[in-house]
């Protein structure tokens, strides 16, 4: 479980961006973060793993406190999938780079490479396992950025935009992975453009960029006009026919 | 550890001035340093970080001079002051010797490229790559060209970028930066090789994109918002170039 106190933070010389932000992600739920451009999403994930030092507030896992830990400890608790995954991939080979991880946490060499098989099968790359990073397709990286969080088996995720310009096939594919995820218990916060996916696989959605952040169940947050006008997102498509045939 | 760019915004007028008057200054010094003895060298050198410090530049500009320089200086002491053999060399303790001669070269040479470093740190941090660009347009020059001179500072915006990218990636996959200088050397190790191989990529990228920039139909780029310039800047830079000639020819001449 994760959950986030009274968030406070502002950037240097620039107004604050969260005040009080609070919101709790249980074992097996997805929390969908949305809002426009420059609303906080992508500062907000690094509050949470350790980039950023909240000024105010408390990040907790399973109960504990990890506020004002060093990030490589924070590590041992919640993965991150960043934006553009090309500029954070660093290995000279797709096994290196999952590998990556499991071997901080100082693993025997026969748990790592059944944890990177598992994670490279898991995300359909296993046939790519010998390649360079930079070789492969733009989904594929992406996917490779996923297999390399997945195989540290932390209770929380973050992923930031994973579904952006993924065609039908990979989009099923990280569905799948996430359904997987939710299932084995994990708690799992997305930021996300994208409505119907939203609509399709989040639990509970956390607005930023409105008056007051608040954490509103999928269907609640779809059916509240304000709320959506406020953080300017589109209603999706389920719900716009709905409208349309009544 | 990192800042995703070295250009520091401010109001200083080094900030404020154009670009163009800056990188002639910039030419000038360079120029100028190779007719300059080992201790003016120095002097300069330190000026030109005070000044840094005085346009509000001064922590990145110091911070970089002294990771970039102090590896290279020492190198080039230990090399030219007491391993080269020279004809001047003298014990000092058992089997270590120094050469006075030596020194003294090391000390032009490091000076040299001390003068140099402080000298472009400093414009780089006090100049947005874009307003250079601007700038080059403005002044009419093809953008190709303009192009070339400023994709260096792009460049390193973008390297700068990824490097932060990357090490944040490291860090929340449990890569620990503190600790022994044997783990920091690791965890140095472990940027710098990745950004080397993606430089190496880009660059096959970034050639097509010169060309395609450079060999446009318009001969140069009209600019809506060009940088202030004043009749000052104007003289100075001619100043400054006719000075530099004269540099030149007495250097050839001499
Ligand atoms: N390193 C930084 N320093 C200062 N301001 C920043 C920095 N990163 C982001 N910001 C600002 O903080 C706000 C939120 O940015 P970000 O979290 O990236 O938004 P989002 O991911 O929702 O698009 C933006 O206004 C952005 O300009
Ligand atoms: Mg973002």
């Amino acid at each position: 479980m994760l959950e986030v106190r009274d968030l406070g933070f502002a950037y240097q010389g620039q107004p604050l961006l969260f005040d009080g932000v609070s919101t709790t992600v249980p074992d097996g739920h997805i929390l969908a973060v949305v809002g426009r451009n420059g609303a906080g999403k992508s500062t907000l994930f690094k509050l949470l793993n350790g980039l950023l030092k909240p000024e105010d507030g408390e990040v907790l896992v399973g109960g504990k406190s990890i506020s004002g830990r060093k990030i490589s400890e924070i590590a041992a608790h919640i993965g991150t999938v960043f934006q553009s995954p090309e500029q954070q991939l660093f290995a000279g080979r797709v096994e290196e780079e999952v590998a990556f991880g499991p071997r901080q946490f100082g693993l025997p060499a026969n748990q790592i490479s059944e944890r990177v098989s598992d994670a490279l099968n898991r995300t359909s790359l296993l046939d790519q396992i010998a390649r360079h990073p930079l070789d492969l397709s733009a989904a594929e990286r992406r996917f490779l950025a996923i297999a390399s969080v997945l195989a540290m088996r932390l209770p929380v995720l973050l992923l930031d935009e994973a579904q952006r310009g993924l065609d039908r096939v990979w989009t099923e594919r990280l569905e799948s992975i996430l359904e997987a995820e939710r299932s084995a218990g994990k708690s799992i916060v997305m930021i996300c453009h994208d409505m119907d996916f939203v609509e399709r696989n989040a639990d509970t959605v956390l607005a930023l960029g409105g008056r007051t952040p608040r954490q509103i169940p999928v269907p609640a947050f779809f059916s509240d006009t304000e709320v959506l006008a406020e953080v300017s997102v589109e209603r999706p498509t389920p719900y716009r026919l709905r409208e349309f045939m009544t | 550890m990192l800042n995703s760019s070295i250009y520091c915004p401010g109001e200083s007028s080094l900030h404020r001035a154009n670009p163009l008057t800056k990188s002639t200054g910039l030419f000038t010094v360079v120029v100028t340093s190779f007719l300059l003895p080992p201790p003016a060298l120095w002097v300069v050198s330190a000026i030109i970080l005070l000044i840094g410090l005085a346009c509000g530049v001064g922590g990145s500009v110091i911070w970089r001079y002294v990771l970039l320089s102090l590896p290279f200086t020492l190198a080039v002491f230990v090399f030219h002051g007491a391993i080269l053999p020279r004809s001047d060399m003298q014990p000092v303790l058992g089997w270590l010797h120094y050469s006075l001669t030596g020194l003294e070269h090391a000390s032009l040479v490091g000076g040299r490229i001390s003068l140099i470093l402080a000298s472009s740190l400093l414009f780089v941090s006090t100049t947005a790559p874009a307003t250079l660009l601007r700038a080059l347009d403005a002044a009419r020059w093809p953008p190709g060209l303009s192009f070339l001179l400023a994709s260096p500072l792009l460049l390193l915006d973008q390297f700068t970028g990824r490097a932060r990218a990357i090490s944040d990636a490291q860090q929340t996959r449990g890569l620990s930066v503190d600790g022994s200088p044997w783990r920091r050397l690791q965890a140095l190790r472990m940027l710098l090789v990745p950004l080397l191989t993606s430089a190496l990529a880009d660059a096959q990228e970034r050639s097509h994109v010169l060309t395609a920039r450079g060999f446009r139909a318009l001969p140069y780029r009209t600019v809506i918002d060009p940088p202030a310039d004043t009749r000052f800047q104007r003289f100075l830079r001619w100043s400054l170039a006719v000075f530099m000639a004269m540099e030149t020819a007495f250097m050839v001449l001499r």
